[in-house]
């Protein structure tokens, strides 16, 4: 046991998190958005009674099974990780973070086991509507496993519907409806989700313009674009939509996290949006912010400064304010352990008044100076422009290939062909960089306000972390590779039956 | 030198084998592996939980929680 908590530590800690859930979701976005394009597939199979979309679902269909095949699990070690080097995380919030985890292991993800292998299986065996069913309960099951972890990590962001506990010194839920419903979850599961069918969608895209290029299996490249397209489509312009929402609850619930998004060091009324160096576009960022051309937006000096007025009418709180009564609540639970042991009842109810009072604060009492309350900022900024401009490349993609489809003109553009195929790595850089948006962009917390994340990591050797890091940095790219060789066999395979005639 | 023939023919034979399988079986071969590795090599070597062998766990954290505002540097205010 290590008597402080190292630098390194943290940092490694950090790294392999980011690491396990990088990998993760290679696998995951895919597997939510082919579930939907190949559900389609089938239904127009089921619908029109062709062989051809049963048979072109079912090329999508063995993909999907390979990546689910190498993804399944893997998501796994960061439950591991919680446990292991983030127990004081584990412990301070688990009567939350667990139920959400627990749900999704248990409901989803059985039913997403059980109906796959209808799915796979079943094609001679169940009727067609059952196995369509089956077909969408897989997608389904899937998403609601996304759900509930996306549930837990918007909690993280914006914990809500719960009480601190001295005692147990838990957090323990108040309002199961706070945490399941919260705006914060809805949205992020919504732009989460429909930016995961965009990456499906470009994956269906590019391999089918890859055939095209190669000059086979045209007629099911060219349905297979167009439901793509269609699918892309709309999921882009929900993310987009939903994109904005969550950029009005950023600035309301984790203002820093705008401010270095933005690289917006002093804020005021009807601030510019950053493009990339000088290019601004005027008032911007105060209309995405607050819905209002002229919106106040506080930068990383005002937060830290504090003494403008909230949306609420409240003067916020200076950093050092905000750690003096951190530092309150933290000295409340330990009269508080000290009351409990002497059986003091009264001493015990007045810590419980103060920490309760300044439990707002309470991961303030961890921070030793304003600056460590900024997040790094050239990394949220260009991840930030990279996931902007990237989902904006993806819903004008979309769109051309949707158009150039209904006009029957798709196959003249050997280019186009080209740019499909390229997209499809894009299409995962974009949903990377949304994830390192939301989560480098809330350094230095663990849980947001409450934990920073050099309270919430276990007392482990740095050796120890290092040593696994390495370890699923093998173990993760081999199973990346196998994907990536599995996948390319099974492409240059292609199709069988009625989709595979040229 | 025969043990290394060994290993050799050995590995030979398993990639030959995996070469030989349908892709289905190439999938299920990697997920019972993949599984292997995580429950039984992960789980039991290197991810233990950590308060597991800890009786009283909020005593543990609570503990910890006040030892880690301890490391933190009051601010130095300036007069």
């Amino acid at each position: 046991m290590i008597e402080n908590i190292s630098t390194s530590l943290i940092d490694w800690s950090r790294a392999q998190f980011a690491l396990t859930a990088i990998y993760h979701w290679l696998f995951v976005p895919l597997t939510l958005g082919l579930a939907v394009i190949m559900g389609l597939m089938e239904t127009l199979y089921v619908k029109t009674g062709k062989a051809f979309w049963k048979d072109t679902a079912q090329f999508w269909m063995k993909l999907f099974g390979i990546n689910f095949a190498v993804g399944v699990a893997t998501g796994l070690i960061l439950e591991f990780e919680f446990g292991t080097n983030w127990s004081n995380y584990s412990w301070f919030v688990g009567d939350i973070f667990g139920a959400p985890l627990a749900i999704e292991g248990i409901v989803a993800f059985f039913m997403e086991a059980t109906f796959i292998s209808v799915m796979f299986l079943g094609w001679k065996k169940v009727s067609k509507g059952f196995h369509l069913a089956s077909t969408w309960l897989t997608g389904l099951g899937a998403t609601i496993s996304a759900w509930w972890i996306l549930v837990a990590n918007a909690w993280m962001q914006h914990p809500v519907g719960m009480t601190f506990n001295p005692e147990t010194v838990r957090n323990e839920m108040e309002s199961f409806v706070a945490v399941a419903l919260s705006p914060v979850a809805v949205m992020k599961f919504l732009h989460t989700v429909l930016s995961a069918w965009m990456v499906g969608a470009a994956f269906v895209i590019g391999v089918s313009c890859w055939y095209l290029l190669k000059k086979r299996y045209r007629p099911m490249a060219l349905a297979s674009i167009r439901v793509a397209a269609v699918v892309g489509l709309f999921a882009g312009l929900v993310t987009a939509l939903t994109g904005d929402q969550s950029g009005v609850q950023v600035a309301k619930e984790q203002p820093m996290k705008l401010a270095a998004l933005e690289g917006l060091k002093e804020g005021g009324n009807g601030v510019s949006l950053t493009l990339v160096g000088e290019l601004k576009v005027p008032k911007m960022l105060s209309l995405l912010a607050t819905h209002d051309i002229n919106g106040y937006v506080p930068g990383i000096k005002e937060l830290l400064e504090g003494g403008y007025t909230l949306p609420s009418g409240e003067t916020a709180l200076s950093a050092e304010e905000k750690m003096e009564r951190g530092r309150a609540a933290v000295a409340a639970l330990g009269a508080f352990r000290q009351a409990q042991q002497a059986n003091d009842e009264t001493g015990m109810a007045e810590a419980r008044q103060t920490l309760n009072e300044n439990m707002p604060y309470f991961g303030y009492g961890y921070i030793s100076s304003p600056e460590q309350l900024v997040p790094n900022i050239p990394i949220n900024f260009y991840a930030f422009r990279v996931m902007v401009g990237l989902g904006s490349y993806f819903i004008l993609f979309f769109a051309v290939v949707l158009f150039l489809s209904y006009k029957k003109r798709l196959e003249e553009f050997k280019w186009l062909h080209l740019i499909g195929l390229i997209s499809i790595p894009c299409a995962y850089l974009a949903s990377q960089a949304g994830w390192i948006v939301a989560e480098v962009g809330r350094q230095p917390w663990a849980i947001q306000d409450l934990m920073p994340t050099n309270v919430a990591v276990s007392g482990l050797e740095t050796s120890s972390i290092q040593l696994t890091f390495f370890l699923f940095l093998i173990l993760f790219t081999i199973l990346l590779a196998a994907e990536i060789n599995i996948m390319l066999k099974a492409v240059k395979q292609g199709p069988h039956g009625e989709a595979a005639k040229e | 030198m025969k043990a290394f023939h060994t290993l050799g023919e050995g590995w030979k034979q398993a990639v030959g084998r995996l070469r030989s399988m349908t892709t289905g079986q190439v999938l299920c071969t990697l997920v019972i592996i993949k599984l292997i590795i995580i429950f039984v090599f992960l789980k039991l070597f290197f991810f233990s939980d950590f308060l597991s062998k800890v009786d009283d766990k909020p005593g543990y954290v609570g503990d910890e929680l006040l030892k880690r505002s301890e490391t933190v540097q009051e601010p130095t205010r300036q007069e």
